[in-house]
């Protein structure tokens, strides 16, 4: 009975959240802000924005702007301190995907390197940021020994 | 539990439909006539539109408003049967005017069961006794109808629709001294039913317990078929103990009989014991017919059917394109002669197609405006500044769902404009203005957008204390001595900002102006402000033409396809060596064919800032476009590819906050593959292109 409880209470708890790559670093983004992941790569360029939105794509009639999630890290970037965030260069070939968000009515795309795996966690197990301007909320331990960046989709935007 | 009667859920729709629709005529016809004179038509078509509610209000089994409607009914009864009749205008409009709020608020409320039926009765009453005023100016009808409103519900009731002439009702009030009237009742029948055919009574038992107590509060009522009234009534009057006995008038309308015809408000339902009924009827019958034949050449239909017709037709042309520019095609390009001529009637059919769907969401912004005609009404009722309101351009037809748009940010604008705006009389007095205090509303196109100014000539912003407010609000982004006035004009659009130091019934809670311009921003559209300390301040709306389709030109830029509204287009030039003049300075102009004129070359891929375009002059084309204003400038691209029509949309808010706009893109849109293509926006190209040619 006491066991039948603890389970429902890990269950309800538990958050997945989607891993993917981008330029060596492992980034999650809780599933539930995630509308559909398509390998696409016909992406309409508009000049004068930002170099982190790379253009835009045609989602089901909807046009959704993508964000190029390498730059738009990089172009918040301080002082790289060792294991930071990786390089900054990245590759995107026939493997990378176009996350689609929808977040307090905006969507937009995210590219990405790579998707790798869905994972779960609980609120207790991940390493909270206390900074909250910060583009993640937090970390948590991924299978392997990896540390995997939970982004604040809000702040990516 | 809702509101309105069971089973009328169905109607719903139609009742707040059409009763909106009249209360807005009822507005309209208020605003018009209440400086000038009321004509026998607008008398009667208020009195229809009262008329029409009422019964659709009693369908509804709304009694609240189905009174008040019957009161300000009757108002008009009075005033159509006698238009002689003298009574105080202003009033009668006071009363008018909270009777249409009232009943329009209620229709607005009738699904939201949170808020409880209001109670109309004191201002019923209120009407009720205007209506006695009214009537004891006129001295035909005197102490007669009083007792009938008293008397309506009783004795009144007993009338029945298919009653002969000769039916009268007769009430017999008893000496308050009498004792068991009943009895006295039951005598009075047994004496006059030798004189008259006696068909009801009310109370109808007199043996039943209660009889005596209703006769001695209500009165007896007789219902009887007589000739001879007047003997009647002599009879009855000289009964043991009785009172007084008279005559009860026929009621003039039954609310049973309107009740379940409401879809023929027209229909004279009223019963009338005059002399002239006949006259009667054919007023009615007049009106009728006219309606008649207005609603057989105007149908209502759900804007939400409009909506899918125009985006079946949008997607028509969408995949009619992807049919004739089909890819499997190329190959027979020359060997289908027939297919390509019956591939340009088809278009040509879309295209029409298209033109007729757009129309009819067509609308004049007059719409909007008129509603800004009883604001400011209201606002000079309080706050006695007396401005005019002028429109222009109210006949600009513009998309449906552009005039529902406008609705809030004109009524905030046009309130700001009266309230903090126009100064008060004593304060333009004291600044020697003359010209009346004034609010215009204007209307009209501006290459792909409808352009709505609200013009005040009041006081103006003073964009010093604009600042110091926005300093003491903590609103301020940068230091204060970098602020430019028309940044300070801006201030008041930010959020948390009131300049009236009071909070007033109509502005001053400082959420006003923010929540109009992100609005309006939703809706790809602007809020520009502009002022003069001591002329008056216009305020600017430009929202899109919204998914109107624009014939376009396609051009290649760097590899990529864009696209340029043919409106913006005066002419397509292919450069040459003799054509091109590179100034001294650097600047590379372009000689015009027609005259000796000659216009600068802005480069769109370095204004861009993209790489891997024709880069040589003469190997490219150039568009020579116009800023609107009379400036002309010539762009420079890679090459034209095609005309295409296509439905611009506006950048989704998130890129719209880049600055997507000023940088010259108005959008972009969804080709018949599925591909993405931004549609530039020459005209701001032009008039900002300057800077750029003058770095090159």
């Amino acid at each position: 009975m006491a066991e039948a409880e603890n389970i429902g209470a890990e269950n309800t708890a538990e958050i997945t959240a989607v891993v993917f790559e981008s330029a060596g670093t492992l980034y999650a983004v809780n599933i539930s802000s995630i509308t559909e992941i398509s390998p696409r790569s016909d992406i309409t360029f508009i000049p004068k924005l930002p170099d982190y939105i790379i253009g835009v794509v045609n989602l089901m009639g909807d046009v959704v702007p993508v964000i190029d999630l390498s730059r738009r890290l990089d172009c918040g970037r301080r002082l790289d301190c060792g294991r930071g965030l990786g390089s900054g260069s990245c590759e995107y070939d026939e493997r990378s995907c176009i996350i689609f968000i929808e977040n307090d009515g905006i969507n937009v795309g995210l590219r990405v390197q790579r998707v790798l795996t869905a994972v779960s966690y609980r609120e207790s197990e991940m390493i909270r940021l206390p900074d909250e301007s910060s583009v993640l909320t937090g970390y948590i331990k991924g299978q392997t020994a990896d540390r995997i960046s939970l982004l604040n989709i809000e702040r990516v935007l | 539990m809702a509101k309105f009667e069971a089973g009328m859920e169905a109607m719903l729709d139609m009742f707040v439909f059409e009763t909106t629709d009249l209360l807005e005529k009822l507005d309209e016809i208020l605003m018009r006539t209440e400086e000038g004179d009321l004509e026998p038509d607008d008398i009667g078509e208020i009195f229809r539109i009262m008329h029409t509610v009422k019964g659709s209000a009693a369908m509804m089994g709304l009694q609240n408003m189905s009174k008040l409607a019957h009161a300000l009914e009757d108002l008009f009864f009075i005033i159509r049967e006698d238009p002689s009749v003298k009574y105080d205008k202003a009033g009668l409009y006071e009363l008018l005017y909270e009777g249409s709020d009232g009943l329009k608020n209620e229709t607005e409320n009738i699904s939201d069961e949170s808020v409880p039926l209001s109670d109309f009765t004191e201002l019923t009453d209120r009407i009720h006794a205007f209506a006695q005023v009214m009537k004891g100016g006129a001295p035909a009808q005197t102490d007669t109808a009083a007792e009938t409103a008293d008397t309506a519900q009783s004795g009144a009731s007993l009338y029945a629709d298919n009653d002969e002439k000769d039916v009268f009702v007769f009430k017999v009030v008893y000496e308050s001294t009498c004792m068991m009237p009943e009895i006295r009742a039951m005598v009075l029948l047994n004496q006059i039913k030798t004189a008259a055919q006696i068909i009801a009574t009310q109370p109808d038992d007199l043996d039943s317990d209660d009889a005596s107590d209703a006769i001695s509060s209500d009165g007896f009522y007789i219902k009887m078929k007589t000739d001879k009234t007047d003997d009647m009534l002599d009879m009855l009057e000289s009964g043991i103990n009785v009172q007084s006995a008279q005559i009860v008038e026929r009621p003039q309308k039954k609310p049973q009989a309107v009740k379940p015809s409401p879809v023929k408000p027209s229909e004279p339902a009223e019963v009338k014991t005059d002399d002239k009924p006949t006259q009667t009827a054919e007023k009615a019958a007049k009106p009728a017919a006219k309606k008649a034949d207005s609603s057989s050449a105007l149908i209502s239909v759900k804007l939400e059917k409009l909506d899918r017709l125009m985006r079946l037709a949008q997607e028509i042309v969408i995949a009619q394109s992807g049919v004739l520019h089909s890819p499997d095609l190329r190959p027979f390009k020359n060997e289908l002669p027939n297919f390509y001529k019956s591939s340009r009637e088809l278009k040509k059919l879309t295209d029409e197609l298209q033109d007729m769907v757009m129309s009819v969401r067509m609308v004049p912004i007059n719409g909007a405006f008129s509603k800004m005609n009883r604001v400011v009404r209201d606002m000079n009722k309080t706050l006695g500044k007396n401005v005019t309101l002028v429109f222009e351009g109210e006949n600009t037809e513009v998309d449906k769902s552009i005039v529902d748009l406008l609705g809030d940010p004109l009524m905030h604008l046009v309130r700001n404009a009266v309230d903090h705006g126009i100064e008060l009389p004593e304060v333009r007095a004291a600044a020697g203005k003359t010209e009346k205090p004034t609010v215009t509303l204007n209307a009209h196109y501006e290459s792909n957008e409808v352009v709505v100014t609200v013009t005040d000539n009041g006081g103006g912003m003073d964009p010093k204390i604009l600042l110091g407010k926005a300093k003491k609000y903590g609103i301020l982004t940068k230091p204060e001595s970098e602020y430019t006035d028309q940044e300070c004009y801006e201030l008041i659009m930010a959020a948390g900002f009131s300049t009236n130091d009071e909070v007033t019934e109509y502005s001053g809670r400082g959420v006003g102006m923010d929540v109009v311009r992100s609005n309006l921003e939703k809706a790809g559209g602007k809020l520009l402000v502009d002022s003069k300390l001591g002329e008056g301040s216009v305020f600017t709306i430009r929202v899109p033409m919204s998914l109107t389709v624009n014939d376009c030109m396609g051009f290649m830029l760097g590899g990529q396809e864009y696209a340029l509204p043919i409106a913006e287009l005066m002419e397509i030039l292919k450069p040459t060596e003799e054509n091109i003049i590179v100034t001294p300075e650097g600047r590379e102009m372009v000689i015009l064919n027609e005259d000796n004129r000659s216009c600068r070359i802005i480069r769109l891929s370095r204004l861009f800032g993209l790489s891997g375009c024709v880069e040589n002059l003469s190997d490219g084309i150039l568009l020579i476009c116009s800023s609107g204003e009379g400036e002309t400038a010539a762009l420079f691209v890679d090459r034209v590819t095609e005309d295409m029509q296509i439905v611009i949309k506006p950048f989704c808010a998130y890129l719209s906050k880049f600055g997507l706009k000023e940088s010259g893109f108005s959008g972009t849109s969804v080709l018949g593959d599925g591909s993405i293509i931004p549609v530039i926006n020459a005209n701001i190209i032009v008039k900002g292109g300057a800077a750029e040619n003058g770095r090159s």
